[in-house]
């Protein structure tokens, strides 16, 4: 499942009250930090490649 | 282009009643003045140990360094260089540049004011535009400036008023004061093992003193503090925010743009220019002697009449001269262009580097988390319809897209 694919999926449960919109809000910023990371490891992973060759 | 030698038997004074263009001033070592009008209209009079000059357009004048110089009226630009006396100057159309002369009062400039390497006092009372000062071994008094003032090593006491913002920098003596009045902001920067009496006030009710142990932000109008043990009046007032530091903010070194080695590679720059000019000046005149008396060479041999050769030969010389002439007076308009672009360039350098160092680290933080509140609470509204069923997920979605776009926009 892609990163927009799990935000939409939050959005869905809001509307249909399995989560309230506060919980929602906090899983939609972990999803963002958790893709952040991400980032941050590829980035980090990228330059010590760099660095090698 | 008419030339003047002028000697200087008897001469104690220099007059120049009036130029309309531009004017030149550059003192040198011979004991006479050359004075130098491409328009060929100017007027000269010597009477009573002074020698007046008034010049329709441009005019370039070359004089003794000690002779005292009096400027009436200049159209457009002045341009003065290596005089060893007095100055005074009355009325500039235009801009004012001095480099490397004893002392000046000015009493009006419409333009801007360039003044280096002044080894006395500077008393300017009207200035239209911006002031650029740097190194002045006596007193400085700026009585009115337009817009912007900026201020470099002033070994005397600074008066100052300007419209404009105001950035000085010098390092108080006990026995001089110093009082600066500016529209808007006002920076300042002092060492912080001076001895100083801080009296400050600011329109704006911002006021931040960071010198050494002393760390203060006041949001007040007036505020006075004792440096060191205290010492001379040091009286800042600005319409704006007032910011004096010390000027040892080096852990900022690698943001900063270093005004002073910028004012150094300008300075080498403009040198180099003015050596390649003269350079070219030179060779100029000397190809065109060349070239001129090889034409009257052979006009020697097409058999003309001894007094008609004379003639075409003086025309000649005359033409080659005023050639050369021309060529020196674009080279000395080209390098004070220079010279003038070069200090605007360091005024935006010393603004950026002011900038830099008046940048509050915590205040930034303080609105970053702020706007992230904002945005925080403008989500979860967007949430709540969504649960609400205002809005349906897509929707939603789009929604809180187009928030992190704002928000990206913001950083």
């Amino acid at each position: 499942m892609t990163a927009n694919n799990e935000h939409l999926e939050i959005l869905e449960m809001i509307q249909r009250g399995t989560i309230s919109a506060e919980e929602g809000l906090k899983l939609i910023e972990a999803l963002g930090e958790s893709e952040a990371d991400l980032d941050q490891e590829y980035l980090l992973a990228k330059s010590k490649l760099e660095g090698e060759y | 282009m008419a030339q003047h030698t002028i000697s200087m038997e008897d001469i104690s004074q220099l007059v120049i009643t009036n130029a309309g263009g531009s004017l030149y001033l550059t003192g040198w070592n011979r004991e006479e003045i050359r004075v130098k009008d491409p328009s060929e209209q100017d007027s000269i009079n010597k009477e009573k140990g002074k020698v007046q000059i008034s010049f329709p357009n441009d005019g370039i004048v070359h004089l003794p360094h000690h002779l005292p110089v009096v400027i009436e009226s200049v159209g457009k630009d002045l341009v003065i260089k290596g005089i060893g006396s007095p100055l005074q100057i009355s009325s500039i159309g235009g801009d004012l540049t001095l480099s490397d002369v004893s002392s000046a009062t000015v009493q009006s400039v419409g333009g801007d004011v360039f003044a280096k390497r002044i080894q006395g006092d500077l008393v300017i009372e009207n200035v239209g535009k911006d002031c650029l000062v740097d190194n002045v071994k006596g007193q400085l008094s700026l009585r009115q400036v337009g817009k912007d003032i900026q201020i470099e090593k002033v070994a005397g006491g600074i008066e100052a008023l300007a419209g404009g913002d105001g950035q000085i920098n010098f390092s108080p003596v006990p026995w001089q004061a110093y009082q600066i009045n500016t529209g808007g902001d006002l920076s300042v920067a002092i060492p912080e093992d001076c001895n100083a009496d801080l009296s400050i006030k600011s329109g704006n009710k911002d006021i931040t003193v960071s010198l050494g142990d002393i760390d203060e932000k006041v949001k007040e109008g007036e505020f006075t503090k004792q440096v060191g043990e205290g010492g001379p009046a040091i009286m800042l007032s600005a319409g704006g925010k007032v910011f004096v530091s010390s000027d040892m903010y080096s852990w900022l070194s690698p943001l900063r743009i270093n005004a002073e080695e910028l004012g150094n590679i300008a300075i080498d720059f403009s040198d180099q220019t003015a050596e390649q000019l003269k350079d070219h000046l030179s060779h100029l005149e000397e190809d065109l002697r060349e070239t001129f008396s090889n034409l009257g060479d052979s006009l020697d041999s097409i058999g003309l009449s001894e007094e008609k050769l004379k003639q075409i030969k003086i025309q000649i010389e005359e033409s080659g001269l005023l050639t050369a002439q021309k060529a020196e007076l674009a080279a000395i308009k080209a390098q004070a262009k220079i010279e003038k672009s070069i200090a605007k360039a360091q005024l935006k350098a010393r603004d950026m580097k002011r900038k830099t160092r008046e940048f509050d680290l915590s205040e930034f933080l303080e609105t970053q988390l702020e706007k992230k509140t904002v945005s925080d609470s403008e989500r979860l509204m967007i949430l709540n319809m969504l649960q609400e069923k205002k809005l349906s997920p897509e929707e939603a979605d789009d929604l809180l897209k187009a928030l992190e776009g704002k928000k990206d926009d913001s950083k």
